[in-house]
């Protein structure tokens, strides 16, 4: 007789967590992939330039940043951690042992996973975009404003960034957990986004998305700022933990 | 002990009954065929119990717990269908291996073993092997995983003759060496039945029977002549199917209650008395009229 075999949550939420970097290596691949191409953008020219110059001489200024790493990297947190929720993602984690839980859990890991990985490297990729600048445009070319980074702000940049990738992810969790839970959110959850942008840019009193964002963007301290996401975050999955729990998979 | 437990489980998608009523229970260490015509229900059935849909009303118990959502069910249950869910980006040997790391008591030399013999290419990715040899790996995952409940879900879509004989050989010595509760949901009843000890019928998402295999085996008999001798014989009969043949010959099965002697009487009379298949018989105890496909075309 074959006897049962006791596990439990930790165990699963392990297994399926290792399983889940392997499966999904494309996905962090794919976050790699966009933040070089957002360095060879940059290079190209997507960079903010100002001329002056009169009829014997010009000067032309390029602030070259590390917005487009980052902003790629943001919205591949949104993109993937939306998808993860996807009933092609999903059901793999159902197809060896585990439950709803588990299958949370293990993203989440993953999530957290990819967005300290795209914090470090997002954060290298600005360096990067300093080096090629310094090499490519000579070093008297440069303005020193902010192009030289402590070891403090560099550790500082990339927790930032870090934190910023795991809200987004959060939310791109949460917002694919809505549209699963409901199909007629995949048309009402843009709708009322895009409806309440619309409605706040003439409405200056009345700005709850754009407060949100304040919330975080406007917040100085590292640790309070740490604080903010942390709690939204725990908010966010748990969420998604409770929609979730009642679904059918494989349905 | 029994395994599985339903009581007047019920399952509904909208308005439509997927099951209705329905209870049985299925005992440990025991291989049983699910069977049934098309929308019967049977993978339906075989969802809940591995935990992936959730019962509408009754009562469903998968090794004393409720199955659904449930990880103790989920770490002693291996579900294998034609729609496994594969990662595209790992070879299948990795998938393999990484399926080895969930469960207890997988067997790798087992799988290895029928990985070789399958003549598997272990470098190729899950989306690009063909139905059958998909299928063919889906198996070896369900054997090698020595689940205490393995239910296998029409899961020889596309194998050619040769591998789902292979297949059912093979579930067989493993069964026999570590025994396990099996269900084997399949439209091949006649290939299947002499590894099957039991057999669920379901039609309509109803129990039509549950019975041993050799009781199935006798469950009907089927006579075959001219049509006046076998109403006479077939009077007060139960009739599970009627069958014309020719002008004023017939073939009727009816449920085995006959004695010897009549029997034998029947054949004196110049009938043919024929045994009925199982696969055949389910087919009749499902159909919705006595005549099957013939009706459609006999409007008298």
């Amino acid at each position: 007789m074959m006897s049962l075999t006791r596990t439990n949550l930790a165990a699963v939420v392990k297994k399926q967590y290792v399983f889940k970097l392997k499966s999904c290596s494309n996905l962090l691949i794919s976050l790699i992939a966009l933040q070089l191409i957002a360095i060879l953008f940059t290079m190209g020219g997507m960079v903010d330039s100002m001329s002056i110059g009169s009829s014997y001489m010009s000067v032309t200024i390029r602030f070259y940043s590390g917005d487009g790493v980052f902003t790629f990297s943001l919205i591949w947190a949104l993109a993937t951690a939306f998808i993860l929720t996807m009933p092609g993602y999903r059901n793999i984690d159902f197809t060896f042992v585990g439950n709803r839980l588990s299958s949370n859990l293990a993203n989440f890991g993953f999530l957290l996973t990819a967005s300290i990985t795209g914090g470090i490297s997002a954060t290298l990729g600005s360096l990067m975009i300093r080096n090629i600048v310094y090499f490519s445009g000579g070093s008297e070319n440069i303005l020193g404003t902010n192009f030289f980074m402590g070891p403090g702000e560099l550790l500082t940049a990339m927790a930032a960034a870090a934190l910023y990738l795991l809200l987004l992810s959060a939310v791109g969790y949460f917002s694919g957990t809505l549209v699963q839970w409901n199909r007629i959110l995949v048309l009402l959850l843009p709708a009322l986004v895009v409806g309440t942008l619309i409605f706040e840019a003439g409405n200056y009193n009345r700005r709850i998305i754009w407060r949100a964002v304040d919330f975080f963007i406007q917040e100085s301290s590292l640790a309070l700022f740490a604080l903010k996401v942390t709690a939204t975050v725990l908010l966010l999955w748990t969420g998604a933990i409770l929609l979730t729990n009642k679904t059918e998979a494989r349905a | 002990m029994n395994v599985i437990e339903c009581k007047g489980l019920t399952k509904q998608y909208g308005r439509i009954d997927a099951l209705k009523d329905l209870s049985f229970s299925i005992r440990e260490n025991t291989i049983t065929g699910l069977v049934g015509p098309n929308g019967a229900g049977k993978t339906t059935l075989l969802k809940i119990i591995a935990g992936y849909l959730k019962e509408t009303a009754g009562v469903v118990k998968v090794f004393s717990g409720h199955p659904f959502n449930n990880l103790e069910t989920s770490a002693n249950l291996v579900f294998i269908d034609d729609n496994m869910a594969m990662p595209a980006t790992m070879n299948i040997e990795e998938i393999l291996n990484a399926a080895g790391s969930f469960y207890a008591y997988w067997n790798r030399e087992l799988a290895n073993r029928l990985f070789d013999y399958f003549s598997l290419n272990p470098r190729q990715l899950y989306k690009d092997l063909s139905k059958g040899q998909k299928s063919t790996f889906n198996m070896i995952i369900g054997l090698s995983a020595r689940c205490a409940l393995t239910i296998f879900d029409e899961p020889t879509t596309g194998m050619d003759a040769s591998v789902r004989k292979d297949f059912y050989r093979a579930l067989l010595q493993d069964y026999l060496q570590h025994p396990r509760t099996v269900i084997f949901s399949s439209h091949l009843l006649n290939e299947i039945e002499d590894i099957l000890e039991e057999v669920l019928l379901l039609a309509e998402g109803r129990k039509r029977l549950h019975l041993p295999v050799s009781e199935l085996k006798e469950y009907a008999v089927g006579l075959r002549g001219k049509e006046e001798k076998v109403n006479r014989f077939t009077r007060s009969a139960e009739i599970l199917r009627r069958e014309r043949f020719g002008r004023d010959s017939i073939y009727v099965v009816t449920r085995y209650n006959f004695n010897k002697t009549t029997l034998q009487k029947a054949r004196e009379a110049g009938l043919e008395v024929l045994p009925v298949s199982t696969a055949d018989l389910c087919v009749y105890l499902t159909a919705r009229n006595k005549g099957g496909i013939d009706d459609v075309f006999n409007q008298d």
